[in-house]
């Protein structure tokens, strides 16, 4: 679009658009965005996705019920726990199947370790994204030490394929716990260091504060879950309104923040890595004996019909719709996937934001892209 | 440069007379050759120092392994060489939709610039042979200051060159970025090097050396113009910063949002171009902090003596050496401290840099220049004439 430049009638100003994506340096993956651009000023945005799509609902058809749990993985490659989770759970609420009790403790320590992996390298890509080179460091030699955990529990240290229906796949190492709560004893006050990095810097203070604020109602109406909505004022969390697992016994506090823009968003994360802490400390006090798996056929036939479950993934609200016709396969399988949700809402926060901003403001959703695709 | 480029031929070859374009080609070479080893060593220390601070080692596997085994920081000392030359090596890609003269212009003008601007700096003084102290430089010019601002502002140039010429969004943004920040830090680094200007009473980086070794009211300890003139100097250092395109003030080039701004389009040498004035750039900006904030080549109360006489042998230009090694100790004291910035800090917004510059940078090197006239004017009233 072209219009007269106001100081001067006789010069135009022009709109260009910019391809932001799908290769670029922090559309984390291949989140593409076409920007119409006024100079810096964003004056679209129309966030293109599908780069990844790798068909996993379908895959998920031709499979049978225990097979499908490694497809999930790649559902999030970075909580490959929750996603496990979210299945599982479904198959087993159609089945009715409930897991013994150890192994739903189990569930809930790798669900929560795996919310500190997750946040800790989100913590690390946003500070990349405001231009801060070494938190990105910081968040990943920690990340590793949760790694490591999980390496030792199920022999892998990103995609886990750890959880199966009616338990875990193997029970936690012997001294799993002692380790768990000598890492939490290492590392809780290392957050500290985190916040040290950027809370008290006025540069990253400028960038983030009233930077893409989103109202409670604009985030209820695009679906936001999560920690984006808990940092707009809203204390939704699937772990807290319908208790999933072992969550009842546990306490644990909702960090909510009303500011609703990228700090806020930010801080509601780093609280969040405290309560996790805290769950998992209770988790290894209540972890009770007993077995960790009650065996299901391998050809498991489910019951015609259908369910929808879900529950709180480190980005935000995960659904599984499952739909079975009697067979040993899904009939249909649906991910509701927070990230996808999330990408909507850019269009309506960057517009009249300046580039720099349109980083800061994708990178605190946390957007993961295979999620989004799936 | 030349009184002691003569004396010291004459003195090798008994009395040899050199033409008198002999020093110019000499100190073209010693600069580039600085330039060139200064820039690897930089980047080398870089990468240590950012692997310091993120608890990493940086490069540990080029080099002699023995010394790697040593310590962190004696490892992968042959990782710029072996960057050079792989630089060197590459395919040099002019892309088809390129204005290839502006293309090919900008990193050739942005070497220049760096080139040209190692002129006026002093970088020590010798009484060797000569009737009087002088100050070892390219030249010592006497508008020294003026112009060593002047030549750093063709850097933008090249970088507003490269991203008009690069026929890439990015890079456009990046170099306009450039173009727009140069207002909002130029103007206040200028009234901050005012004010060791008022209060030398010259423009000649060696005045302003010597006016700081002479002291202020009389007190040696007084004389680095970082007492009178602290303000001035942050301002500077902060303006400087952004000047060289360092993180914070990275705009022109931020990666995560550009992907590499004004050099997206560039590969290999041309590249390399861009990288090398940046250190040098740098380099450059500490050198002038060192000599017109820190006092340069001088230590307060110390005159190195011309000679210095060990007994079996006689060390001719000894305060020569002394100086240099006290000015290049400052000026890497001030690089390590940028580094220490570049390294904890997020990158700012382009408007907010403007906002900081217009409205906080200015006030303050105007502030700063008010404290140091009247500092200037006690000086001259009550102490005689400006401090040297």
């Amino acid at each position: 679009m072209m219009r007269q430049f106001p100081a001067n009638p006789d010069l135009t100003v022009e709109e260009f658009e910019l391809n932001m994506g799908p290769q670029h340096p922090s559309t984390h993956g291949v989140l593409r965005l076409v920007l119409t651009m006024d100079g810096e000023r964003v004056v679209r945005c129309k966030p293109v996705v599908g780069y990844l799509h790798r068909s996993i609902e379908k895959m998920a058809e031709n499979r049978t019920y225990t097979q499908v749990i490694p497809v999930t993985d790649r559902l999030d490659y970075c909580t490959s726990m929750t996603s496990n989770y979210v299945y599982v759970m479904a198959v087993e609420d159609l089945a009715d199947i409930t897991a013994p009790p150890r192994a739903q403790y189990i569930r809930v320590i790798m669900s929560e370790l795996n919310r500190i992996a997750s946040h800790l390298l989100w913590y690390g890509t946003f500070a990349l994204e405001v231009g801060a080179t070494t938190p990105f460091i910081y968040g990943f030699r920690d990340r590793e030490k949760v790694l490591d955990l999980f390496e030792s529990t199920c022999g892998a240290r990103l995609l886990y394929n750890y959880l199966r229906i009616g338990g875990v796949s193997r029970d936690l190492p012997e001294d799993f716990c002692e380790r768990m709560l000598a890492f939490l004893d290492e590392w809780e006050p290392l957050i500290r260091e985190y916040e040290a990095l950027l809370d008290e810097n006025p540069i990253f203070y400028n960038r983030t504060k009233k930077v893409g604020i989103l109202s409670p109602e604009a985030a209820l109406t695009y679906g936001v879950s999560g920690p984006n909505l808990r940092a707009s004022g809203m204390a939704r969390d699937v772990r807290r309104e319908e208790p999933y697992a072992v969550y009842p016994d546990l306490e644990f506090d909702i960090p909510v923040r009303t500011e609703g823009d990228v700090f806020a968003r930010y801080r509601v994360r780093m609280e969040e890595l405290r309560q996790s802490a805290r769950i998992l400390r209770q988790c290894a006090e209540k972890l009770p004996k007993g077995p960790f798996l009650e065996p299901q056929p391998l050809r498991l036939v489910l019951p015609e019909g259908e369910t929808y479950v879900h529950l709180e993934s480190p980005r935000g609200d995960i659904g599984c719709h499952l739909v079975s016709k009697g067979t040993d396969k899904p009939y249909r399988c649906k991910f509701r996937t927070p990230s996808f949700c999330h990408i909507e809402v850019f269009e309506h926060l960057v517009r009249d934001c300046l580039i720099p901003d349109i980083m800061a403001i994708c990178a605190s959703f946390d957007v993961v892209l295979p999620e989004t695709d799936r | 440069m030349e009184p002691i480029f003569e004396q010291f031929v004459r003195d090798l070859t008994g009395g040899f007379q050199i033409p008198f374009w002999a020093p110019m080609l000499v100190s073209l070479g010693l600069v580039l050759a600085f330039i060139a080893l200064n820039a690897m060593f930089m980047i080398w220390l870089e990468r240590k120092i950012c692997g310091r601070i993120q608890r990493r080692l940086g490069p540990m596997l080029t080099g002699p392994k023995a010394w790697a085994r040593f310590s962190m920081w004696t490892g992968g000392w042959f990782q710029t060489p072996c960057d050079s030359v792989k630089l060197l090596l590459k395919e040099d890609i002019v892309p088809a939709q390129v204005d290839r003269f502006g293309f090919m212009l900008a990193p050739v003008l942005i070497f220049m610039a760096a080139l040209a601007v190692y002129v006026p700096l002093p970088i020590s003084s010798t009484a060797h042979g000569q009737p009087s102290p002088i100050v070892v430089a390219v030249a010592d010019l006497d508008i020294g200051l003026l112009y060593v601002v002047a030549i750093t502002t063709l850097t933008i140039l090249a970088i507003l060159t490269a991203g008009w010429a690069s026929n890439n969004k990015y890079s456009l943004l990046g170099g306009m970025r450039a173009g727009v920040q140069i207002l909002s830090y130029e103007i206040p680094m200028l009234f901050a090097l005012m004010g060791p200007m008022v209060l030398a009473g010259s423009l000649s980086l060696g005045d302003l050396v010597l006016v700081q070794h002479a002291g202020l009211f009389g007190v040696p300890f007084l004389g680095w113009f970082l007492v009178p003139s602290f303000l001035g100097a942050v301002v500077y250092l902060i303006c400087a910063v952004a000047e060289t395109n360092r993180p914070p003030f990275d705009m022109p080039e931020a990666e995560q949002e550009l992907v590499a701004g004004f050099s997206t389009e560039y590969t290999a040498m041309r590249f390399a171009m861009f990288y090398l004035a940046e250190f040098s750039n740098t380099f450059v900006v500490c050198m002038i902090f060192t000599a017109v904030f820190l006092g340069g080549w001088t230590l307060p109360g110390f005159v190195p003596p011309g000679s210095l006489n060990l007994g079996f042998f006689h060390l001719p230009y000894f305060d020569l050496l002394a100086g240099m090694a006290i000015f290049f100790a400052k000026a890497y004291a001030v690089v390590l401290l940028l580094m220490w910035i570049r390294w904890t800090f997020p990158r700012l917004r382009p408007d907010h840099l403007m906002t900081f510059g217009w409205k906080f940078l200015l006030p303050l090197s105007f502030l700063n220049l008010l404290i140091c006239t009247v500092l200037a004017a006690v000086q001259q009233i009550y102490f005689g004439g400006n401090p040297g």
